[in-house]
This record gives structure tokens, sequence and C-alpha cells, in this order.
């Protein structure tokens, strides 16, 4: 494991129940990452699903993985970022995504890996493309996502 | 037309509180984002902020509400794109504008959505979605 999730922590402003990768276990900085979160049947989107239903109804929700994403894609950003010190300062908004194709769903007692590179950086924007996986099926793939970095201050109300 | 969302989710995903509309052209919701919904407290600590993905939320919901009135089971297949133009804050009024196209030959549904705060408008969305026949989609059980 290259991060664990305080250390994760440290970069990622995203806190409980939002901070949604667990551990990053490779990056090559302005590059690529690879970085996992586990989905447990505990998770607040299904705390109040009735007993009666279907597992489908366990299926993470599709807003949330790409979430998990976005924000796997954050740490890369930030990994690789100049000076380090920068780092702390900025947020990263979802600004916008194309063609993110569904192939399948991930369950409770599953993990999400997503496998996402750094295509193009601006002074205020990141472009990523990527994959997620469960195991051995991909069940997402994204062509492109920008996500907007935002100076924190310029967020506090 | 109003009428109460029986959500396959709970907190923190509640992205439809009511239906404005919804007749075969499409579909509007509404969303009321409030502070105490229990995400704020982690995006982000001090400056509530409501995650963009929400918004593509609000507009699957609303798809997914349509689906069950004229189609039956929808599962999202793609995002072809998504636009966050505008943060939306806690005090926000959401709505979920969304145009609805069936396409021909089995192709699924396409849902077009505008989400507008007031008249802001916050996000552009369209999803495409296959529709499912209902039976199959019970006989999985794995």
């Amino acid at each position: 494991m290259l991060l664990n999730h305080a250390q994760i922590k440290k970069l990622l402003p995203h806190r409980y129940p939002m901070a949604l990768v667990d551990a990053v276990l490779s990056v090559e900085p302005g590059a690529r990452i690879i970085a996992v979160k586990n989905i447990t049947g505990n998770e607040p989107c299904f705390a109040h699903l009735p007993d009666e239903a279907d597992w489908r109804s366990y299926a993470y929700p599709a807003s949330l993985v790409m979430e998990s994403f976005g924000q796997a894609a954050g740490l890369l950003y930030l990994l690789g970022a100049e000076p380090p010190g920068e780092r702390e300062h900025l947020v990263m908004l979802f600004g916008a995504a194309t063609r993110c194709r569904f192939e399948g769903e991930a369950f409770p007692g599953e993990m999400l890996e997503h496998r996402a590179s750094l295509e193009r950086t601006f002074t205020d924007a990141a472009i990523f493309r990527g994959e997620v996986w469960v195991s051995d099926r991909r069940i997402v793939s994204i062509e492109r996502m920008v996500m907007a970095l935002r100076p924190a201050r310029a967020l506090r109300n | 037309m109003s009428a109460p969302f029986s959500c396959d989710y709970a907190a923190p995903l509640i992205a439809l509180d009511r239906v404005l509309r919804c007749d075969p052209s499409g579909i509007v919701t509404q969303k009321e984002v409030v502070a105490d919904e229990p995400f704020f407290a982690g995006h982000f600590p001090g400056y509530p902020i409501y995650p963009g993905v929400f918004l593509m939320e609000a507009v699957h919901q609303a798809a997914t509400y349509y689906g069950r009135v004229f189609l039956g089971r929808v599962t999202l297949r793609e995002v072809r794109s998504a636009r966050f133009l505008v943060p939306v804050f806690p005090g926000d009024v959401l709505e979920a504008d969304c145009r609805t196209e069936v396409l021909p030959a089995g192709g699924g549904l396409k849902v077009e959505a505008r989400c507008r705060c007031g008249t802001r408008t916050v996000a552009e969305v369209k999803l495409l979605y296959r529709v499912e026949d209902a039976v199959a989609s019970q006989s999985r059980t794995d």
C-alpha cells in the first residue's frame, strides 16, 4: 500500500460519509494511479433499505462510483502538484464528464479499483480518463473527466 | 402532478423530494438541498457544497421514476455527458428538468436534463439507459 487512509485525509478535504477512497496502491505522479474503495453493507446509502429490498438494491450507486473515481483522480493530481505546499489549499470540484460507460455494478463485499490517468492539466483544471474494476470485471470506463481546481478559501461562506 | 418517491436509496442519496410533472415527454423533479443532509458533514467540513455527482444522481432518480411509470426497470448504461456549471449550496432548491426519448429498435432511453436552482442553470446532464425486461430482471438470484 502506498498511501493509507490517514495519509489520504492529509491530501483530500473529503470526510465521512464522503471520504470515498480507502487506500492508494500505486501512483506514478503526473501520470497514473491505482486506488481502491471497499464497499460494505454498512454504507450510509444502504442504511434505510427495508428488509424486503432485493439484492439489486445493494448496487453501489453510479454517482458514488463516479465520486470515488473523482477522488482517486484528485489524489493523482495532488501527488504530482508542485510545490507540495500548494496541495492543501486546493479543492477539486467535478467540472464535467463525457462518455462514462457503465458495464457492471458493485455490491457489498466487493472492492472498487480505480485506474485513473492524467491526460492534461491547466492552471484551474485537470482532465483524466480511466476505468473502474471489481476484481476481474471492468464496471465503468471513463473517457474524460474534468476536475476544476479552486482555492479552498474561495469556497468558504 | 406531485407524488412521493419510493426510493431505492436512503441517506446520503435522496436526490428527489417530489415529482412536479411526469408525462411521456419527460419528467421534472424537485429537491430541497437542506443544511442537515448527512453528507455535508464531509463535503466539506466548514464549507458545505452539494456534490456535483448528486446533480447527476437527481437526474438518475428522475429517470428511474420515469422508467417505472412508462417503461419498467431502467439501468444506467452511459453518462454521455455531464457539465457542472455552478456550485449548489444548502438552501438551494434544485429542479431537474428532463426530456426523455425512447430510442428505436431497443436502443434504450435517452434523458437530457437541465438542472436549475431558480433561474440559474447549474448542470446539464445526458444519460442513456437500458430498458430491462421486467421478468428477466427478477430471474437472476446470485
